[in-house]
């Protein structure tokens, strides 16, 4: 090798040094007394070892110092490239905090904007990683920042629901930045660092936090106790998911007999009606190794979202909750299902409901949120769906909760109901108050109201049980088959199974106008 | 020679036919009339032109039967369908008629309202609803286990594939509650529409809980719900209210809305303009004055008025040509930045969209970001709807930057900014801009590691204000195409209409028909 290309080598590797250390090693020191990994140790943590290629490297923040003091700034604060992840192909990118506290400058824009691009190009799964104070964007003088960060969330925007955006938020993100955190199809947050928030005023001490965006704003799918444990999840998570909307999920050998029955099934509603239980004791019974991956855990809990396998195949549960509000309906719980369905449709993940709802709330509180558009809104995503849909009716089955769930005219390929379902456009006593309330006044003028009351709901009763409702092959409160509760898993596996290939068109248009 | 069966059966059609005519009986058609409501078919005469009605399904009756055995009778099942012509376009139609058991549903009248969606589908042509129906016929056999393809899953399936308008002049209550809501627009008539989930009866039994008068009535689900998108007085004015709609739009998605000719010229000056709106930027002005200068003979047909009332949506046209403006209030408070303006925006834009009906906004966001209470309630997902949608719409977009446009206060949802596929950017000599109009320092709420001097030093480019000639000093800065004169701005406006009327925009590939866009 001559002296020329030495030369340039000796240059290359001085680049190379300058950008491992970041914005220096004084800003690395803040970063782990923050309890912090940085931009780099991060990806490491995520890639698998070695597989990381790196591009964009030499771009710097090419702009005069705005305050004539200059600063380092290798990569303008992001790290990016090609990385595999368990072997598979992605493309991921960091803010360095360390760089300017991670704020996102002109070049740097314009980086993640050809990298989100080349991700939907490259039909691989996308992975940023973000810990940024803000942005450092301008109009002035041909900067091109404003742009570059318009142009960013708009290819965001292009690419959503053809490859998989998993966002980890490990520090600070607000600003404009800060919609891509909730433009990814998922997003981790960091108990302790994170710091999500669009601009205008914090006025809690929690404000902004994890907890916050995962309690109060629905906007949080994990939380983290530590960015090891974050970068855990966003493994574990695209575990669950395929490559781009062509694919399927990867399939994973169940450590357990996917066909056996399990008898305890049968005691987990408890006797009496009206006494609720927690749906994960039915959940963690049905799914291979009992494993299940909860999302927006603590946001509308009485409607349960996340992933799980069935016979080795992945699928989304939902499932009402009857252990939280009775596992009723309303806006919150309508908006993270409406989501999380979406998400699976997008990318032919099958969707299996488990039914225990009272459904939506009625009152004045939630018609001022437009608790009938949420609704509607779930209808509306639900009919669209064309992945497999597999309902199992638990117990009670009442009124829009109904439907939403997948009832038989929504279009599920399979409706399984225990044998203790009961199907009602609302609780049996409500509907004999409203609607014989003259056979009734009569009645109570007679002396005999408890025997007419009961004469009717009797009836009802008798109609709304699934062994009345289940005649009926042509109603939406209906099954196409009434199962042994200690059969319910291999029902499903065999149901995805059926499923596997199932391709259905839906009506052609532009684009539908779903209810807000 | 027509025989005597013949002439037996010919009568046999013609005495159903009269006795539809007044549905439940006369009695039951008066107590209609003195509610201040109309019969379903006065409502249809009103809704179509004169004579175009033509019935289908005018010989359906009950199938149900009573639980306790008692035998009803039920003309057209409540339900009065069929075809005319609005304004000379094809429309189908459906109408309840309260007359009859109260306008429920039995398993006949469901059945025909949802085949009449699925063949309006197939026609092209736009659904209108004319509804007062006090919902599921309980307390019959057949009720419960009604209906071969419920409408809910049709009306969502066929959402965006023709205009499906639904006229509310009744009673609508539970699962029932949910069809207007799947329609494009809800128009409600302030004296006899009540949407609720649980009607006062139900909510009590249920809940314990009395509710007000107020619940569920036409204002209510505009100003509190943003359900409702318009509201009329009486039947008529809201009937007539839906013939003035669907002239703005389409009969399907494959066609585009109907032109109509206008004496107003479409190089009309408007040198007002510019006094209208003042150069003083803490002044706020009433944009719909804006609007009226702009506008084909200053007319525009306006979308949830009274519901967040900081950013206006309304239909117009301009040269004849139908048009959706989008528009931030600066004579309200607050930003056009909130969650209920966002979900206004959100539903507004999916409707042009769909039926290929250009964007036209006019751009003044107060330099304020939301703060906690918004942000609580997830701001950032409801703005990240509207993202979606602008980015992946490919109707024409153009925009006009009236004074001030930031960033994060949401001129990036309002075409403010090239990156995010607006056609045509216009702004006024007066306009300035900034990335970010926050001054909010993060050092006091987060603080953790960031830098002393961040916000005096690299993050104050973000919050610097430019005056649109600096702006538009650099054509790489991609937000100003031109600068306009305020008294040019509706030439402006139609001539971007005009060079992007053939405008042809192929978005990547997906296998679905959506994306996964934040909720």
């Amino acid at each position: 090798m001559g002296k020329w290309m030495d030369g340039y080598l000796k240059k290359l590797s001085q680049l190379r040094e300058e950008n491992l250390n970041g914005g220096g090693e004084d800003r690395a020191a803040v970063q782990r007394r923050l309890g912090k990994l940085t931009a780099r140790e991060r990806i490491d943590r995520l890639a698998d070892p070695g597989s990381f290629e790196e591009i964009g490297s030499a771009v710097r923040d090419t702009r005069p110092p705005f305050d004539g003091k200059s600063r380092l700034s290798p990569g303008d604060g992001i790290v990016m490239g090609l990385a595999r992840v368990d072997g598979r192909q992605v493309m991921l990118y960091a803010l360095d905090f360390t760089v300017m506290s991670g704020s996102i400058g002109d070049q740097a824009a314009w980086k993640l904007v050809d990298l989100v691009k080349m991700a939907g190009q490259l039909r691989v799964p996308l992975i940023g990683i973000f810990d940024s104070a803000g942005e450092r964007l301008s109009m002035k003088n041909g900067d091109v920042g404003f742009n570059g960060i318009a142009r960013l969330i708009r290819q965001y925007c292009l690419h959503s629901g053809s490859i998989p955006k998993i966002s980890l938020l490990l520090g600070p993100c607000t600003g404009l930045t800060a919609y891509l955190q909730v433009l990814s199809d998922f997003l981790i947050m960091n108990r302790n660092t994170s710091f999500l928030w669009l601009g205008g005023r914090a006025e809690s001490s929690g404000a902004g936090s994890a907890q916050f965006h995962m309690v109060k704003s629905g906007q949080c799918d994990l939380i983290a106790d530590s960015d090891g444990e974050a970068i855990e999840m966003a493994r574990t998570l695209l575990g669950y998911l395929p490559q781009n909307c062509w694919e399927k999920p990867p399939y994973a050998e169940a450590g357990d007999d996917p066909y056996g029955r399990e008898e305890e099934l049968s005691h987990v509603l408890p006797d009496n009606p009206k006494f609720t239980y927690d749906i994960h004791e039915v959940i963690e019974k049905i799914v291979d190794d009992g494993v299940f991956f909860e999302l927006k855990e603590d946001y509308a809990p009485h409607l349960v979202t996340g992933f799980a396998r069935f016979g080795g195949r992945v699928a989304g549960i939902v499932a009402s909750n009857p252990e939280e509000l009775s596992g009723i309906f309303e806006p919150d719980s309508s908006d993270k299902y409406d989501r999380f369905m979406n998400i699976l449709d997008a990318f032919n993940i099958p969707l299996v409901t488990l039914v225990d709802t009272t459904a939506f709330v009625p009152g004045d509180k939630w018609e001022k949120m437009g608790v009938i558009r949420h609704g509607a809104k779930l209808l509306h995503s639900y009919a669209n769906l064309t992945c497999p849909k597999i309902t199992v009716v638990l117990r009670r089955s009442y009124g829009g909760g109904n439907i939403v769930m997948g009832c038989s005219r929504m279009f599920p390929d399979f409706v399984y109901g225990w044998p203790t379902m009961e199907f009602a456009p609302t609780g049996p006593e409500t509907v004999v108050r409203a609607v014989f309330n003259k056979e009734l006044d009569q009645a109570r003028e007679r002396g005999n109201y408890r025997e007419v009351f009961d004469f009717y709901l009797n009836i009802l009763k008798e109609m709304f049980s699934v062994f009345q409702m289940g005649k009926h092959w042509t109603t939406y409160y209906t099954v196409h088959e009434i199962i042994d509760p200690g059969d319910t898993r291999p029902k499903i596996v065999n149901a995805l199974i059926a499923t596997e290939n199932k391709h259905e068109e839906i009506p052609e248009r532009k684009r539908s106008i779903k209810p807000a | 020679m027509v025989g005597r069966v013949m002439d037996e059966a010919i009568q046999r059609l013609k005495d159903i036919r009269q006795k539809n005519l007044t549905g439940g009986g006369p009695g039951a058609v008066e107590r209609q009339h003195s509610r201040g409501k109309m019969t379903a078919r006065e409502r249809i005469e009103c809704l179509m032109d004169p004579g175009t009605f033509s019935e289908l399904g005018s010989c359906v009756q009950t199938t149900g039967r009573r639980i306790d055995g008692k035998k009803s009778d039920a003309p057209c099942d409540g339900a009065v369908i069929g075809t005319g012509k609005v304004a000379g376009r094809s429309v189908a139609v459906y109408a309840s008629d309260f007359t009859v058991y109260g306008g429920s549903i039995g398993t006949q009248h469901l059945m025909k309202c949802a085949r009449l969606l699925d063949m309006a589908a197939g026609w092209g042509i736009p659904m209108v609803w004319l509804l007062d129906s006090s919902g599921g016929r309980l307390g019959y056999q057949d009720v419960p286990t009604a209906g071969v393809d419920w409408y809910f899953a049709l009306e969502s399936r066929y959402s965006g594939l023709i205009p499906q308008i639904n006229v509310l002049m009744g009673p609508c209550i539970a699962g029932q509650a949910y069809a207007p809501t799947l329609c494009d627009f809800l128009l409600m008539s302030r004296g006899t529409g009540n949407l609720w989930l649980g009607g006062p009866r139900m909510v009590e039994a249920a809940t314990s809980e009395r509710i007000g008068n107020d619940v569920g009535g036409a204002d209510y689900h505009m100003i509190y719900s943003g359900t409702c998108d318009v509201v009329g007085d009486n039947d008529l004015e809201t009937i007539k209210s839906a013939r003035a709609l669907l002239s703005y739009l389409p009969s399907s998605w494959r066609e585009k809305p109907p032109r109509r000719e206008t004496s107003d010229d479409p190089c009309r000056l408007a040198p007002e303009l510019a006094d209208m709106v003042p150069d003083d930027y803490n002044l706020g002005y009433d944009m719909h004055g804006v609007i009226k200068l702009l506008v084909d003979d200053g007319r525009y047909y306006e979308i949830k008025k009274e519901y967040a009332k900081n950013l206006i949506t309304c239909f117009c046209r301009f040269n004849g040509e139908v048009v959706g403006l989008v528009a931030s209030n600066p004579g309200e408070p607050g930003s056009i930045l909130e969650v209920n303006s966002c979900d206004k925006y959100y539903r507004f834009l999916q409707v042009l969209d769909a039926y290929n009906i250009p964007l036209v906004t006019l751009v003044d966001t107060p330099p304020f970001v939301p703060g906690e209470d918004q942000e609580a309630l997830g701001l950032l997902r409801h703005g990240g709807k509207i993202l979606d949608v602008y980015a992946t719409a490919t109707i024409p977009k153009i925009s006009v930057v009236i004074r001030e446009a930031y960033g994060d206060a949401g001129s990036i949802i309002m075409g403010g900014v090239k990156g995010m596929g607006v056609d045509l950017c216009y702004a006024w000599p007066i306009a300035r801009f900034a990335v970010e109009s926050s001054e909010a320092d993060y050092r006091k709420v987060y603080g953790k590691g960031i830098e002393e001097d961040a916000y005096t030093g690299y993050l104050n480019r973000a919050r610097e204000r430019l005056d649109v000639f600096e702006v538009a000093k650099s054509w790489t800065a991609q937000v100003v195409d031109e600068v306009i004169e305020p008294g040019e701005t509706r030439k402006k406006i139609i001539e971007a209409l005009q060079i992007t009327a053939n405008k042809n925009e192929k978005l990547p590939p997906r296998a679905k028909r959506h994306g996964t866009s934040p909720t």
